[in-house]
């Protein structure tokens, strides 16, 4: 039972070849906007890397959102078309809560950002409890100066993963000191991760259909927008501290 | 056995722009299935709410129109020999869901990959519309984007003759549409109005008309109608916006028109064909036609299906650019800047 | 902030020519102007310089052009669209917020809020109807290009 996994919703393409017990082959990179050249000569490659047949394949996982539009299509497109050919179940799973598998670690709150532009992130938060990943605040999009200004009501150490404290908290903002941002090698989204989260979900017969399955883009509506912008009192108002 | 080439079976993807499209087809010429996302309740069956932006579409749209593609046909995945794309140009992230989704197909399959230019889809598309016709002939290519004028001297031998040197065609009838307070698209637009207005009422001019200058410039036009319609503003006249209309496209009539002939007698050719979107409008067909006729000179157009974004005259393309080994590795990248030059 | 005056065409190409010499990578450039005011002009000169080879016309259907020269340049065109979803659809912030290469953006004043923090605005102005004669404001805006908005004007006003 070996599955591909792809992240393509970030600067990050990675994929990874899975099997029950095993990661076995795993191509990550961060570079240029060039999710659309790579992603399919990097999956011929991490199959080969994994020497495992595509006809072998069990399943796909695709990090579905939020993240780049562009990124998050080119990733899901190509996964759509394969699992379509080769008949084999398509899982989409949330790229904030795979990037919380980056750190399956008690005892410490995760809080995923993704850039969601103009200062903002798409943010999650969650706790690793008995092995299981719960989610403490689910999405939202916030001001990521705010985020991290509010995790100071936390009680616990917290550590803050995503593309957006890759590109605007690290040297760029001050953190209170209960929080700190997770370190280069497992900052950013990973396929691994990916595979992971993939697996346990196909494993309780979750699976997407490929005919109608969409990114997941989150958007602060217009209506929100507006309504911030005509009462920018209100909106500053602090949230109530959250509960440990 | 290998199969004879009139027997390959072509799956072709078009994401270029609005619509979402995909076709197979027999050989060069036959046309099994062109579905295009229009023609398919997609939300009815599937649910959800149409998404108004391109790129959202056609993240929805691509697999059900693949899908209903192929059962039209009556082919099966395993059959397909080859799958084509259109890679440019059009809308970047439009492009990228059909590049990404055939990348994808061609790998699994184990089948090659052809990127096809989507201009030159257009004029492949009078190959289909036409199934007797053959190289060699003039093109007039006129999309949203695009102005040029091709010799298409064999299925893999272009040359160009001309193309524009800024302003397509297409754009200048936008911004002049959307100077007069028209909405988009503003070349229908212009084309309706122009229908109750008087073409001579105003004398715009035509840029590079020299003899043996196939190149095109509407950007000096543009200027011109803007300058008068700016002019009468400040006179305080009211616009005759039929009158304008009409002068306006009897200009870039006269253009397409007096290029396309001039480049058919130099090159030799018997036949003209039109191709591309911009194509729809009325009066060039009708004076194209008109002036054909007059030197008897073939003139071919593809009807309305062939003539807007379709997979079919991508599949079309596509196979014969195969034939010739044009054939793209997968690290095909969308290019939405394409234009047509010489093979 | 300088300004130049241009009285044809070609001395308005040249001037993009003269940007082109001095322009960096990672540089967000914003031309405004009217229809007609030869915005696609200097960006087709400001490309040449850059070594574009292909063509290089108004994106104003696909909204954005990607080209290669001595780095990439994206070239958008914001006329057609008409929503802020629009824009975060065709990945505008990503281009622009950390930008590789050249981003050149005509139309940016239809969507002034998204525009980033730090750019190079251009402005080019008809002086009267029917000539050919241009106002042509050069300014930046943010920190980041202050110091190269001065070397520009003094490398123009000299190669001018």
């Amino acid at each position: 039972m070996s599955i591909l996994a792809i992240d393509t919703a970030t600067q990050v393409s990675s994929v990874a070849v899975a099997d029950e017990g095993r990661l076995l082959a795993e191509l990550t990179m961060q570079g240029k906007l060039t999710h659309s050249e790579t992603l399919l000569p990097h999956i011929e490659q991490v199959l080969k890397m994994a020497a495992a047949a595509k006809e072998d394949l069990t399943g796909i996982a695709i990090s579905n959102g939020p993240g780049s539009f562009t990124g998050l299509r080119i990733g899901l497109a190509a996964a759509k078309a394969m699992s379509y050919v080769l008949n084999i179940p398509l899982v989409g799973v949330s790229t904030l809560q795979a990037l919380a598998y980056q750190l399956p670690v008690p005892g410490v709150r995760l809080m995923c950002l993704l850039d969601a532009q103009k200062g903002n992130a798409y943010v999650e938060s969650y706790r690793w409890e008995n092995s299981s990943l719960q989610v403490v605040e689910p999405v939202k999009v916030a001001k990521i100066s705010e985020i991290v200004a509010d995790c100071a009501h936390i009680g616990g150490q917290v550590i803050l993963l995503g593309d957006a404290v890759q590109k605007k908290i690290v040297g760029k903002m001050e953190l209170p000191a209960n929080v700190s941002t997770a370190m280069p090698h497992i900052v950013m989204p990973r396929a691994a991760c990916v595979a992971m989260l993939g697996q346990a979900k196909l494993l309780a017969g979750e699976t997407d259909n490929v005919m109608d399955l969409e990114p997941v883009y989150i958007r602060r509506s217009e209506a929100e927008v507006l309504w911030e912008k005509r009462h920018p009192e209100a909106a500053k108002v602090t949230k109530p501290t959250e509960e440990m | 056995m290998e199969k004879k080439k009139e027997e390959l079976l072509t799956l072709a993807i078009e994401s270029s722009c609005d619509e979402t499209s995909a076709a197979v087809l027999r050989g060069g010429r036959e046309i099994l299935a062109n579905i295009i996302s229009t023609q398919i309740p997609i939300h009815q069956k599937f649910g959800g709410v149409v998404p108004e932006i391109a790129s959202r579409k056609h993240i929805v749209n691509i697999m059900p129109v693949i899908d209903e593609c192929l059962r039209t046909a009556g082919v099966e995945l395993k059959d397909i020999d080859q799958v084509a794309v259109t890679y440019g140009p059009g809308l970047v992230g439009a492009l990228l869901v059909g590049v990404s989704a055939a990348k994808s197909l061609a790998f699994s399959l184990g089948k090659p990959l052809i990127g096809v230019n989507h201009l030159e889809g257009h004029i492949f598309a009078n190959f289909l519309a036409a199934p007797d016709l053959e190289p060699p002939f003039m093109a007039l290519v006129v999309s949203g984007g695009h102005t040029a004028l091709v010799d298409v001297q064999g299925y893999n031998r272009f040359r160009m003759m001309g193309q524009t040197r800024d302003d397509a065609a297409g754009e200048a009838f936008d911004k002049i549409a959307r100077v007069m307070g028209l909405p988009y698209p503003g070349g229908p637009r212009i084309d309706a109005l122009a229908k109750e207005g008087d073409p001579m009422a105003i004398d715009f001019p035509q840029a590079l008309t020299e003899k043996g200058n196939y190149e095109f410039s509407f950007s000096g036009l543009k200027s011109a109608v803007l300058n008068y319609i700016n002019s009468e503003k400040m006179k305080g006249h009211e616009l005759n916006k039929a009158d304008i209309a009409a002068s306006f496209q009897r200009s870039v009539i006269e253009v397409l028109v007096g290029k396309a002939f001039q480049a058919v007698k130099e090159a030799g050719r018997d036949t003209l064909v039109l191709a591309g979107g911009v194509a729809a409008n009325s009066g060039l067909e009708a004076r194209l036609r008109e002036e054909a006729e007059k030197r008897g000179v073939r003139f071919l157009y593809p009807s309305k299906i062939l003539c807007t974004d379709n997979a079919a005259m991508i599949g079309c393309r596509g196979y014969y650019q195969a034939l010739d080994g044009g054939y793209s590795d997968l690290y095909l990248n969308a290019v939405p800047g394409l234009s047509l030059t010489d093979k | 902030m300088f300004t130049c005056m241009t009285s044809s065409p070609e001395e308005t190409g040249h001037l993009a020519e003269l940007v082109g010499q001095k322009i960096r990578e990672g540089t967000v450039l914003c031309l405004e102007g009217d229809l007609g005011a030869g915005k696609t002009l200097f960006v087709q000169s400001l490309a040449r310089t850059l070594g574009v080879e292909g063509d290089v016309t108004s994106p104003t259907f696909n909204l954005m052009n990607v080209y290669e020269g001595i780095c990439r340049i994206y070239h958008f065109d914001l006329y057609r669209l008409e929503t802020e979803e629009e824009l975060e659809d065709i990945g505008f912030y990503e281009y622009t917020e950390e930008p590789e290469g050249i981003v050149v953006i005509e139309w940016p004043d239809k969507f002034p809020e998204s525009l980033p923090e730090d750019y190079i605005e251009v402005r080019i102005r008809k002086l009267g109807e029917n000539t050919d004669e241009r106002q042509i404001d050069f300014s930046s805006i943010g920190e980041k290009n202050q110091e190269f908005i001065k070397e520009l004007e003094d490398f123009v006003h000299t190669g001018h």
